[in-house]
Parts: C-alpha cells; sequence; structure tokens
C-alpha cells in the first residue's frame, strides 16, 4: 500500500491553562490522500483549528502535544526539528488562515513578500522572482497584478487579501494546503470566488487540502471527505455524499438540519428550523460519558456513563455513537434502513 | 405563474396596514474627512435614495454584501444617523428632524439587536441590572414591577430566573445573545432591527435564536428589520426581503418569488454565490459574480451594478434604473422576467 501524503495517527494535544492543562485534541487519526480535499467540521472549541495547527506545530507555548504521530510522507513531522521543520513550511505544506493579514505584515508591498515567500523555497531569484510572483497573482485573479505587487496589504480588499496570502502558500506548489476557515471573514460573493479558486489550483496541481471550517455549506462546496469533531473528538467521518445523504451521529444530524437552506422551500413562518438544544461544553467541564449526549436526542443510560468508542459504519465510514454500536438500538437510523453495521 | 399569485396575497396582505416605518427617498452620508482641520473631503453614500416600507407584523429581510449600506439603513431607521435628505416616518409621524429629546419616547417602540450582544452589555452589570436599566429609564414600572418584568423577560427568551444574579462573561454566545433580546424587549417595542443577530454565533445556536425570534413575533405581535449576510437565515425568517447594492435597493419581493425567480442579475449572482446545501447540488461551471463591489464614496454612473453586470448594455452605463412599482419590484433595465 502507498504511504497516504498525512497520516495522523491517535493525536491528543492540550493547553496549559490557569486551572492546569485541558486537553482540546482527543485521540484523533485521520488520513489524506494526495489530491484529497479533507474538511474538518465542527463548532467553536471543537479542537478542529488545534488539530490543524498541530501539523506544522503552530500552536504556541501553551500547546503541548500529548501523545500520537503526524506523518507526512511517512516522516514523523513531532520527531522534526524546529530547523527542519521551517524547510517544510511553505514548502511541502502551507497553511492559510481566516484572517489574511496575519499572514501578511503591514510595513512590506505585498510584491516584496511574495518575492520573499519565492526566494526562500526556490532558486528564483531577481527578474525571474519578480515575474513568477506577478504570474502568481495572476492565477489567484487579481487584476492589474503588476500594480498590486507595489501595493500594503491595507490598501487591499479583504478578499483581494486572501487572494494574495493563497498566492504566497502556492509559491512553492505545496503538496498539502491547510486551509483553517479561509473564507469565513467573507462576503458569500467573494467566498464563492476564493472556493472556486481552491478547486481550480487543485485541479491543476493535485494539491491535497486539509480545509478547516464550521460551514457546512463550504464542505457541501468542496469536500470528498468529511470529519465531523465536538469537544475535541472526531464523532463521525464519511465521504462528503453519504454524510449529507444520511449522516449517522445525532450531532451530524442536528447540524445538517439546524442549517438554513436555499434550495428547500419555506413556507411563510409555518416551520420551525430543527435546533440543537444546549451549549457546547467547555473543555475543562466536559460532561461524563459521551461527550454528546446532554444535547442528544437519543441518549440512553450508557451514554451517561461511559464513552463510545469510534466504530466502523459501513464503506470508509466512522461514527461514535452507542446506538451505532449497540446492534438492538436503531432509533437514530430509522430513516435510513437500519444497516449501520 | 403559481408563486406570483401566492406572493401577490401576500404582498396585499401586508399593504393593507400603514407602514410601521417608512423611508423615502432617503440618503444617509457619512463625511470622509482629512488633513489636521478635517476638512470634509468628499461623502461615503452608504444609503443612497431608499424608498421602503416596513408593516407591520412582517419581518422584512435586507440582505447584500458587505457595505451596501445595509446596516446604515436600520440606524437610519431608528434615527442613530441624520439624514443627509428624504423623509423618515414612523407610525406615521415623521421623525426625520426629531432631536434626541424628541425621540426618547419612540425609543421604547423600536429596538436594535446587534451581532455582539457582548460588546452592548456592560461587563460589571449582572444581567438583572442589565435588563432593568432600560424600564427604569423610560419610568415603565416601578421597583416592585421590574423584578416581575425581570423574571417575565427571562421566561421570554428562554433563560433561567437565576440568570439575573450572574454577569455577561459567564454565558455564552448564544446565551448572551438572548440576553440582548431581553434587554431590547424589555421597553416593549413594536419594531425591532436584527443586525445579524446570528452571524456570529455557532450553526447549532444559530438555529436556536432563529426560532427564539420567530416566537417572540408571534407571541409579542414583532415586526423585525432582519440584516444579514447569511442568505438562509434570512430565507427562512423572513416574509419580504430587499436586496441592496451600493446604497440602494435593486430587488424587493416576496421571500418565495425572490428566491425562486429573482429578476435583478445581482440577486441572482447573489444566491448562485451561496453555498450549496448537499454535495450532489454542486455545480461543474458555476457562475461566479466576478470583482467586488466599487467604493460607495464614488459609485458607477447609470446603474451602479453595470461594472460586475454580465449583462450589461449601453444604457446601463448611462441611465439609472429606477426600482419599479411591482410588488416583486427590481432596479434594472433588463429584469430576468
Amino acid at each position: 500500500m502507498m504511504v497516504p501524503l498525512l497520516a495522523i495517527d491517535q493525536l491528543s494535544v492540550g493547553f496549559n491553562t490557569d486551572n492546569g492543562e485541558v486537553t482540546v485534541v482527543e485521540s484523533l487519526s485521520l488520513t489524506a490522500k494526495e489530491g484529497e480535499t479533507i474538511c474538518i467540521v465542527g463548532e467553536s472549541g471543537s479542537g478542529k483549528s488545534v488539530a490543524s495547527q498541530s501539523i506544522l506545530r503552530l500552536l504556541g507555548e501553551n500547546g503541548i502535544i500529548q501523545q500520537g504521530e503526524i506523518r507526512f510522507k511517512g516522516d514523523n513531522l513531532l520527531n522534526k526539528s524546529e530547523k527542519e521543520l521551517r524547510l517544510i513550511r511553505g514548502r511541502d505544506i502551507a497553511i492559510i488562515f481566516q484572517e489574511p493579514m496575519t499572514a501578511l505584515n503591514p510595513v512590506f508591498t505585498v510584491g516584496h513578500q511574495l518575492r520573499e515567500a519565492i526566494t526562500l523555497h526556490s532558486k528564483r531569484k531577481g527578474r525571474e522572482a519578480t515575474e513568477y510572483a506577478i504570474d502568481l497573482l495572476r492565477q489567484v485573479g487579481i487584476p492589474r497584478p503588476e500594480s498590486v505587487m507595489r501595493d500594503y496589504p491595507h490598501t487591499l480588499s479583504g478578499g483581494m487579501r486572501q487572494r494574495a496570502v493563497i498566492a504566497m502558500a502556492i509559491a512553492s506548489k505545496p503538496q498539502l494546503l491547510i486551509a483553517d476557515e479561509p473564507t469565513t471573514a467573507l462576503d458569500v460573493t467573494v467566498q464563492a470566488q476564493i472556493l472556486q479558486l481552491l478547486k481550480g489550483l487543485q485541479e491543476g496541481s493535485g494539491t491535497t487540502i486539509l480545509l478547516i471550517t464550521h460551514d457546512l455549506g463550504v464542505v457541501a462546496e468542496m469536500a470528498d471527505t468529511v470529519v465531523v469533531m465536538y469537544a475535541g473528538q472526531i464523532v463521525e467521518q464519511a465521504d462528503a455524499g453519504s454524510l449529507f445523504d444520511r449522516p449517522l451521529h445525532p450531532y451530524t444530524q442536528g447540524l445538517i438540519h439546524a442549517m438554513p437552506s436555499l434550495q428547500t422551500r419555506t413556507g411563510v413562518n409555518d416551520e420551525r428550523l430543527e435546533s440543537i438544544p444546549g451549549t457546547v461544553p467547555a473543555l475543562n467541564r466536559l460532561p461524563q460519558g459521551c461527550r454528546f449526549h446532554p444535547r442528544c436526542a437519543y441518549s440512553q443510560d450508557i451514554c451517561k456513563q461511559s464513552s463510545p468508542p469510534l466504530v466502523t459504519a459501513g464503506d470508509n465510514r466512522l461514527v461514535r455513537c452507542w446506538l451505532a454500536s449497540l446492534p438492538t438500538s436503531s432509533e437514530p437510523y430509522a430513516t435510513s434502513g437500519g444497516q449501520a453495521l | 405563474m403559481t408563486t406570483n399569485t401566492v406572493i401577490h396575497e401576500d404582498a396585499l396582505a401586508a399593504r393593507s396596514a400603514l407602514p410601521i416605518a417608512r423611508l423615502d427617498n432617503v440618503r444617509t452620508y457619512y463625511p470622509i474627512r482629512k488633513g489636521v482641520f478635517s476638512r470634509t473631503d468628499g461623502y461615503v453614500r452608504a444609503v443612497d435614495g431608499v424608498t421602503l416600507n416596513i408593516y407591520p407584523g412582517e419581518t422584512l429581510g435586507l440582505v447584500g454584501e458587505s457595505g451596501c449600506g445595509k446596516s446604515s439603513i436600520g440606524r437610519t431607521i431608528l434615527r442613530l444617523e441624520d439624514v443627509h435628505e428624504g423623509r423618515i416616518w414612523f407610525n406615521e409621524e415623521e421623525i426625520t428632524h426629531y432631536s434626541d429629546r424628541r425621540m426618547k419616547p419612540l425609543r421604547t417602540q423600536m429596538q436594535l439587536i446587534f451581532q455582539d450582544p457582548y460588546a452592548s452589555l456592560n461587563p460589571r452589570q449582572r444581567i438583572g441590572e442589565l435588563l432593568a436599566e432600560p424600564l427604569r429609564a423610560h419610568k415603565l414600572s416601578d421597583s416592585r414591577g421590574t423584578a416581575m418584568e425581570v423574571d417575565h423577560l427571562l421566561d421570554l427568551v428562554g433563560l433561567p430566573r437565576a440568570s439575573k444574579e450572574r454577569f455577561p462573561h459567564e454565558f455564552s454566545g448564544g446565551q448572551r445573545q438572548r440576553i440582548g433580546i431581553a434587554r431590547a424587549l424589555s421597553v416593549q417595542p413594536k419594531l425591532i432591527v436584527c443586525d445579524e443577530p446570528v452571524s456570529a454565533l455557532d450553526v447549532s445556536i444559530q438555529a436556536q435564536i432563529l426560532n427564539l425570534l420567530q416566537d417572540l413575533q408571534k407571541e409579542l405581535g414583532l415586526t423585525y428589520l432582519f440584516i444579514a449576510h447569511g442568505l438562509g437565515a434570512v430565507k427562512y425568517i423572513s416574509t419580504r426581503i430587499a436586496v441592496m447594492y451600493l446604497g440602494q435597493i435593486v430587488e424587493l419581493g416576496d421571500k418565495n418569488s425572490l428566491f425562486d425567480s429573482p429578476r435583478h442579475p445581482y440577486t441572482k449572482l447573489l444566491l448562485e454565490a451561496n453555498p450549496v446545501s448537499h454535495p450532489r447540488l454542486r455545480q461543474r461551471e458555476k457562475v461566479v459574480l466576478e470583482g467586488e463591489a466599487p467604493n460607495p464614496a464614488d459609485p458607477p454612473k447609470g446603474c451602479r451594478f453595470h461594472t460586475r453586470c454580465p449583462y450589461a448594455q449601453a444604457k446601463c452605463q448611462e441611465e439609472e434604473p429606477r426600482l419599479d412599482g411591482s410588488l416583486h419590484a427590481a432596479a434594472c433595465h433588463y429584469p430576468l422576467w
């Protein structure tokens, strides 16, 4: 079997807080194949961003990798020195964030920063680097790239800044692009442009994209594989089509039903959105048993007592729910033909 | 067309009542100041000639890209901004040039809910205090009545009564939005401007708040102006929708008609930009609205959308289209239908 591009194995990540160490990602495993788009979807506090930031060790000084491996092309990144990792960052693995200004230096022009990204990871110098920079800006759909080279980041709109950051990210043709809520701060119109840009770049280069989002719409547009996280754990994993057709975990079902969509026709004030009651638990005050059970409509005694394991449920599907593990119960899957196991 | 008959009935029913709020050709401009003497160097035309009626009991959704002026319309209706031109009525009373003192009694009838309720809640005040404050400011009840009213407000928005002893930071985002809503409700308003009330909330919480707003509307007979960039939420909660582009309303109609068969090219592209709800609905060659909205300080001549419109013709560059008077109105020389 071929070595997957990215394989995360039993990764747990914690943070030092005033009240001691808090685990924010627990025993997370996932693999990404070449050219695939994996979406990690979850709400605030689900651990989705922390999981992605651990790949490049961008956790800050309070972050602690408690256990696990992150293998990139078979090599465990957690064993790399900071120096070795710096070579990988930006060259083999690039990351873009929700707020592009965090990646841009306000006192240098776009051109300066883009050329820096190019010369750092390739042999291109001088004129050649400049021309490549202009070419990259053109690839990401920035109009008048020559003049934007001389612009400072703050003079650009949010969408243009995100394009500039994507240009920097793809400068060295990374094999893995981590995009952490890349369109959350943008208008839907600009979001559509950026998502289309990412898809186009992926088709051209075969880059694997790990996309972190809270927005199921973005998942529906982009994902090949979806990983749903809740309170630091993976609760469900499936290919995008199956997940939306037949979500297995009550949390995923709730999320999908809570999403007001344009495709469903609604009458005037006569329908209600299904909502998930309660709130996401704080990670230092997790409920006993299944972390979702206080909000779950199907909760049973076992859910309150012990934490369910992540089990396989059909082809390439995983779910963390007692109701999927116990053959007697098929309640949440009443509509699905009961083929959970 | 069957959808059209539906629109007519709904819209006609709404229009049989007198509007609760009315804007007539309203312009709200913000001066651009420059230099040490703050010389005015042009204007951002946030709201630029908007005529709009809001009818009692309806939810009018206001959508558009950031910077299109949708929040400014909300603030203008509440007279939180001074108008440059045009007239505003609230319950048939013209309030265009009312002073703060004259506005004060009307303030109890119109309230605002923000995107981030945390920013509008004093962190040092307990929830009970926060909710009692507007009642006292408007002399709406004595101290015993106030205590009962606070309990009633907490019941209304689905928070435990014990919340009144706690501070804002002890609550989650969704709970804080409930507090923001309770505070807005405390003065028993008729009209509430909801400015992106669910945009900052987690998906699972958004639905709770949307349902709450809808329940409160039924229970208390509220009228909402619901401002949001999330089209799904707007479609869910609204009766009619107004689409804004660069300070103007470009389309206005019943929500199903507007979402099912938009007339303005901008509306169509805005709807298409919204992500799909199922991977099966992905479009291989999605038509994407190109570019970004121009600078509202210097809007394009003619139709403001012509610089991005795939259907623009010569006339669009010259002549400014006006919102036609039909029940599903569009401001376009060449509407899609």
